[in-house]
């Protein structure tokens, strides 16, 4: 009982949702309807899949530049003799927990200076100064939790601090890269604030924007947005299942001796 | 093959007291050295010194005829075995042992034929195949050997290799490190510790204690031979007996190490005996330890395993060779 309660509460939303979108559009205030239908589904049309592909874009992007860049960083934290790099990491940390509104006008202002205004590219670089402390605190608990005699072998055995973190470190770091990946691709793909107020040309839109801007003026599509969102969650949450494990696996990293 | 040569070696960390002082030790091309101590007493410092992972604070690491301070661990040409072997658990046995030849880009052919030569002489050929993982930890002690020996360095280094292992494989391992360094005639650095290991294994022992080197000897002279009570009570088990010459009816100043092995425990009073009882009889096989009072000291004697009294019984003792300490526990010769 108390589960079925509990799987009610996370899942009813999203079981209306998946409802609403195949209700046909001029009965969704019935309790029930004639016949479910594809309709809202074929309704969303190029443009929406254009937002789709921008926002595959953006996230693939974001995720790809925070991988690159967090986890040769959080090797170099975890294992080589940086000088202040505790300062490093809570400094890192303090850098996203500001909140995005009080960021973007000068955003914008830096952006526009930038010619970077009204572009993809210019989306993906404030969500990597967002995504990444959350990249490099999770692949620096995870590199320092793997023995420190293997950096050592490897130095030995001949390699560079780089050849260590590219041909032992790296490989063995599979699970949190995935972690760091789903977390950051999901962040990108869902984030509204910065992509409404920096993208002004409608092909540029991501997902979030244009479902925000499906509601008309005199009208609210609900069967569209229910099917846009759908459209929208749905890989993630396949995404998800799929590496379910590897996720726990690198969020718990360093939490117990392996 | 070379020769280290360590002189005036220290190495200070940001906190507390230096974990090495002006370290001069000469290991001879061929030898097999063991460094010794309890923890923290600048052993593994110094193996790292050595290694190239680590630089000193002050002083310089010579490999043959070449100064090597500055170098990366990659331009020493120097091995590692690791206590917890250190095996890429991404690689299995094959990618282990090629690695470092991978990463010194020798040619596809050499690489194979050291890699078979090497898993041939260690006999785990038929593990090749294998992840770390599936391998029992002689096995992976095996593979982490393999891995220094495929590289032909010209210094071996060993950092407790035998800790992880059980006491019967750690005998067994024991053997088999002794046998290669008799074939391969390399030079061998030992970091242990355990004193049998480095007395079993070793042609010279170096005790270090706090950052300080306390004697440089091969293993029978460090034995019996010690420069102070800090080395003689490192060496045998049972530890050595310290206590004043009175309590053996001798004179003179200081105090006394006896050796249990020396300690003559009898059951009638005879020349240059004390008096004493019998506190505990432990029998460990082959000999038994008996523990014995007299006056306010305690001592531990060896004795054959056929000893005969019971705690509580009188007996009588006698030192058949000792060593005194000064105030400050230096060796009088």
């Amino acid at each position: 009982m108390k589960r079925g309660l509990a799987l009610f509460f996370f899942v009813g939303p999203f079981l209306w949702m998946a409802l609403t979108s195949l209700w046909p559009e001029a009965q969704l205030t019935r309790p029930l309807p004639e016949a479910l239908t594809l309709a809202s589904y074929a309704g969303l049309g190029g443009s929406f899949a254009r937002a789709v592909a921008n926002s595959l874009l953006v996230a693939a992007l974001t995720t790809a530049v925070c991988l690159a860049a967090g986890s040769a960083a959080a090797f170099a934290i975890a294992r080589l003799p940086v000088p202040g790099k505790g300062g490093l990491l809570a400094f890192a940390l303090a850098v996203s927990m500001f909140p995005p509104i009080a960021t973007v006008s000068p955003l914008y202002l830096v952006l526009r200076t930038l010619g970077l205004r009204d572009s993809l590219p210019g989306l993906v670089l404030p969500y990597t100064t967002f995504a990444l402390p959350l990249t490099l605190w999770l692949m620096t608990s995870f590199f320092r939790a793997l023995p420190d005699e293997l950096y050592r072998a490897a130095r030995v055995d001949g390699c560079t601090p780089w050849q260590a973190y590219l041909r032992v470190f790296l490989p063995l770091s599979a699970p949190a890269l995935a972690t760091s990946a789903i977390l950051v691709f999901i962040f990108s793909w869902n984030e509204l604030l910065y992509a409404l107020a920096l993208i002004s040309t409608p092909e540029r839109r991501t997902i979030p924007v244009a479902i925000v801007l499906f509601a008309g003026e005199h009208a609210e599509p609900w069967g569209q947005i229910a099917a846009a969102s759908m459209v929208a969650t749905l890989p993630l949450a396949a995404l998800v299942l799929l590496f379910q494990r590897r996720i726990v696996a690198g969020l718990t990293a360093g939490a117990v001796k392996g | 093959m070379a020769a280290v040569t360590l002189e005036g070696l220290g190495k200070s960390f940001h906190t507390g007291a230096p974990a090495l002082r002006d370290l001069s030790l000469h290991i001879a091309d061929g030898e097999f050295v063991s460094l010794v101590g309890p923890s923290g007493c600048g052993k593994s410092t110094t193996l790292n010194l050595i290694a190239g992972l680590d630089q000193p604070t002050s002083g310089t690491v010579r490999i043959g005829e070449r100064i090597v301070n500055g170098l990366s661990p990659a331009e020493r040409d120097v091995a590692m075995v690791f206590q917890s072997y250190a095996l890429y658990p991404h690689k299995d046995v094959r990618g282990n042992l090629a690695f470092p030849l991978e990463v010194a880009r020798l040619e596809r052919g050499e690489i194979e034929r050291r890699v078979g030569e090497t898993a041939e002489m260690l006999g785990i050929r038929e593990l090749l195949a294998r992840r770390p993982r599936e391998l029992s930890g002689g096995q992976r002690q095996r593979v982490a050997l393999g891995r220094a020996l495929v590289r032909r360095p010209q210094v071996y280094l060993f950092d407790e290799p035998l800790s992880n292992l059980d006491a019967a494989l750690r005998m067994e391992m024991r053997a088999e490190i002794k046998a290669l360094h008799q074939r391969l005639r390399a030079t061998f650095v030992y970091v242990t510790h355990d004193q049998a290991e480095a007395m079993t294994l070793s042609d010279r022992i170096a005790l270090l204690r706090a950052g300080e080197l306390q004697q440089v000897s091969p293993p029978r002279e460090i034995y019996r031979q010690p420069v102070n009570r800090f080395v003689a009570a490192f060496f045998g088990v049972p530890r050595i007996n310290v206590l004043p010459p009175d309590a053996l009816g001798l004179s003179g100043e200081g105090l006394l190490g006896v050796r249990p092995e020396d300690l003559e425990i009898s059951t009638a009073p005879g020349t240059g005996s004390v008096a004493a009882t019998v506190d505990l009889v432990e029998l460990t096989g082959a000999e038994t330890w008996v523990t014995l009072s007299l006056g306010g000291e305690r001592v531990v004697g060896r004795a054959p395993a056929d000893f005969a009294l019971e705690p509580g019984a009188a007996a009588w003792i006698r030192a058949q060779r000792h060593l005194r300490f000064d105030d400050e526990g230096r060796t009088i010769p």
